[in-house]
């Protein structure tokens, strides 16, 4: 199985003009409230759902409720951050949106800030999670675990949730796939090489101990800003720790909010992927979830380059350049841009890719085009050459985002520095194993 | 252990007057003194028989309440059976005890003095070995020391790992045994050696493969050197021709160096059962 996941939050459908079918969807919990989802008719509205998991998103218990109000006030619709269970919605009482506008004015008092820690407690709100998973009728159940942030922090608190979790789903959820979350930051992963990582091999020998059918990994981008981790240390980490799962016999080991560092993951033996293309989705990153004023404007992502292309100069001057055709990702989505560059017309001069705030639909629809183009041709080779797939994509995208820094400086989120970390990174991995 | 002269049966008594009666002392020395006792069952009716282990305080660590509750969890006729630990005073130095099911019959390290162990029946105590690891490890614990000496052959044939003295339970491993490696050099898989990290079943199945060599060859496949394991166990096919090829697949991946690649050990029951079949 090589899968690539679509990412749903409060909005769930896909945007017009994706081509083919993502092999299923995770929903996050940040993005919606616990009775929103609910009533939700997943199956109807959204058949690439049809394949779900959901992420309780228990990682991101830290959050400052005083700066993202929203996404707090999401995730204590659930009882695994309610705790006690008051608080929630209740339709003879109040409309969604009254309940929404009540909690969000009282939630700097309501959120708890911090995971339980009382084994019952714990027990309870492992139990909810697990509970909803299965009404929402989801392919496998994520167990949720903690983020651990620190390198010297003790894994044992994860561990605990681990434990329990794998128990609690054994009795309460017989016959489903476990999966279970490994949530790292990447200040755990950026400071060490990762042969020399006690970390990994400590995640690594405790998570494959316990023999669980999978790993949900996560990791949150706390060192850095972009859209494309960075850090050679950080990339060979993520690739190392899911090899190891993979060598310990973990069945399915899915890699999401790493970005296209998720697809990069399918040459490590990776199974299935999500990344989206909003922030929000493509990455975890804590400050995405404060409330900032402005949205998003579209982008241009080039899978040769393993990259994209900012809006407003850049990928007219990549054309002026005449490297455009080298860099060029043909989907549906991109046709009428493709068209106009073939007849020398700058972006501006086609509607839907225009660098305008919020003109987004064609830009994430390509996006998500090109990843399951790529994931399905991942999935197409055999176990033996996703490896090298991999690292000749890399080779060439160096290449190539090599030739686009010569341009000139471009906007910062032109993503062309990345590329050589990810190779390096690659090759070493591919050198140790 | 630093009695000299060795500690009487009479001097323990008195520690643990009102809980144990001390019978006889079964062995007097470097790894801690062990006594027959006769103690109070769970139940509380009839005394039961134990083996009384005493450590100095840097032979063992402190147990915690998490640990003692996890070890009463046992239930595994492969297991010898917890009865209590805990703390106490011997000739004026602090001094940590444990006390166990006393288990009759022979110690695998007397069995395998007389002679090499035959194949189905190294295969059998492998069965019997993983299962106690197992069970071990469904309560997180680590029994850390499997070696022949806490082997024991009951009369119906079935292996006991005995010796809980240096089990620990993985919560608190990661935060009290970093930089000191607990356990028998010979016997200790290369990360419970470094100790620089918290041990999984994974480690008692490096020290299980060990075992199983010296079983089938008659001595330690590195005479007890430590450092010869840095890198992994012998491949077994240099101790010893003519073993079933599953055998020796088996015991090599429970010696591989890196813990992910060796067998759970509802791996090794798994495959040693068809073997045995």
């Amino acid at each position: 199985m090589i899968d690539y996941f679509a990412c749903a939050r409060f909005q769930m459908a896909l945007p017009r003009g994706v081509a083919g079918d993502p092999d299923g969807g995770v929903i996050f919990a940040a993005g919606i409230p616990s009775h929103t989802l609910s009533r939700r008719k997943i199956d109807k509205t959204c058949p690439h759902l049809k394949r779900r998991l959901f992420d309780p998103q228990l990682y991101l218990a830290g959050l400052d409720a005083s700066i993202c109000p929203g996404a707090c006030t999401n995730l204590i619709s659930y009882r695994w951050f309610s705790g006690n269970g008051n608080n929630q919605y209740e339709s003879k009482k109040h409309t969604q949106l009254e309940w929404k506008a009540a909690i969000r004015k009282r939630i700097v008092n309501l959120w708890p800030g911090a995971i339980p820690t009382e084994p019952g407690s714990v027990d309870a709100a492992i139990s909810d999670a697990i509970a909803l998973q299965n009404a929402l009728e989801c392919e496998a159940i994520i167990l949720p675990a903690p983020l651990t942030t620190e390198p010297t922090q003790d894994y044992g608190e994860s561990l605990e949730w681990i434990d329990r979790g794998l128990r609690i789903a054994r009795d309460s959820a017989p016959g489903f796939d476990r999966l279970v979350t490994i949530a790292l930051s990447d200040s755990c992963l950026r400071g060490s090489n990762p042969k020399a990582n006690t970390m990994l091999d400590l995640v690594v020998d405790q998570i494959t101990a316990r023999e669980p059918e999978g790993a949900y990994v996560v990791v949150e981008q706390a060192s850095e800003e972009g859209y494309y981790i960075t850090h050679s240390n950080t990339v060979g980490a993520l690739l190392q720790l899911v090899k190891g799962l993979r060598d310990g016999g973990i069945r399915r080991i899915h890699v999401s909010l790493a970005g296209t560092t998720g697809f990069l993951t399918l040459g490590a033996g990776a199974t299935d992927w999500s990344a989206g293309w909003y922030r929000s989705t493509r990455r975890l990153r804590l400050v995405d979830f404060e409330e900032h004023e402005g949205r998003a404007v579209p982008t241009y992502y080039s899978h040769p380059l393993a990259g994209e292309l900012h809006l407003e100069r850049d990928l007219d001057a990549v054309v002026a350049s005449g490297l455009f055709s080298e860099i060029e990702d043909r989907t549906p989505a991109a046709q009428g841009l493709l068209r106009a560059v073939a007849q020398g017309k700058p972006v501006a001069a086609v509607p839907n890719w225009q660098h305008r705030i919020g003109n987004v639909t064609a830009a994430r629809a390509h996006f998500k085009s090109a990843m399951i183009r790529e994931t399905h041709r991942v999935r197409d080779l055999p176990d033996s050459a996703r490896a090298t797939h991999m690292k000749s994509w890399l080779s060439n995208a160096v290449d190539l985002a090599a030739r686009v820094r010569e341009i000139g400086p471009l906007n910062a989120r032109s993503a062309n520095r990345h590329q050589p970390a990810w190779l390096k990174a690659f090759e070493e991995f591919l050198a140790a194993t | 252990m630093p009695f000299d002269p060795p500690l009487s049966i009479d001097e323990v008594q008195k520690v643990f007057t009102g809980t144990f009666t001390i019978l006889e002392m079964l062995a007097p020395g470097g790894q801690g003194y062990v006594f027959r006792a006769s103690g109070p069952s769970e139940s509380g009716k009839s005394p039961v028989s134990v083996a009384l282990k005493i450590y100095s305080e840097d032979q063992a660590e402190e147990r915690s309440l998490r640990e003692v509750t996890a070890l009463k969890q046992l239930r595994c006729e492969r297991i010898v059976r917890f009865h209590a630990a805990g703390s106490c005073r011997v000739r004026g130095t602090n001094c940590r005890y444990i006390a166990t099911e006393f288990v009759e019959g022979e110690s695998l390290t007397r069995a395998i003095l007389k002679s090499p162990i035959a194949i189905p029946y190294v295969v059998r105590i492998a069965i019997d070995l993983a299962t106690a690891i197992a069970a071990l490890w469904e309560v997180r614990i680590v029994h850390r020391d499997v070696k022949p000496a806490n082997v024991i052959r009951v009369p119906s044939g079935a292996s006991v790992l005995i010796d809980l003295g240096i089990a620990r339970h993985q919560s608190l491993s990661a935060i009290t045994t970093i930089g000191k490696a607990w356990g028998t050099p010979g016997y200790m898989s290369p990360e419970q050696a470094e100790a620089k990290r918290s041990l999984t079943c994974k480690s008692d199945i490096f020290s299980l493969g060990v075992l199983l060599q010296e079983s089938l060859v008659g001595r330690h496949p590195t005479n007890g050197q430590q450092h010869l394991l840095k890198d992994g166990g012998v491949r077994t096919e240099r101790l010893l021709k003519n073993l079933p090829a599953q055998l020796i697949a088996m015991i090599n991946a429970m010696l591989n160096r890196s813990a992910v690649f060796r067998p759970t050990p509802a791996k090794v029951i798994k495959e040693l059962e068809r073997l045995a079949q």
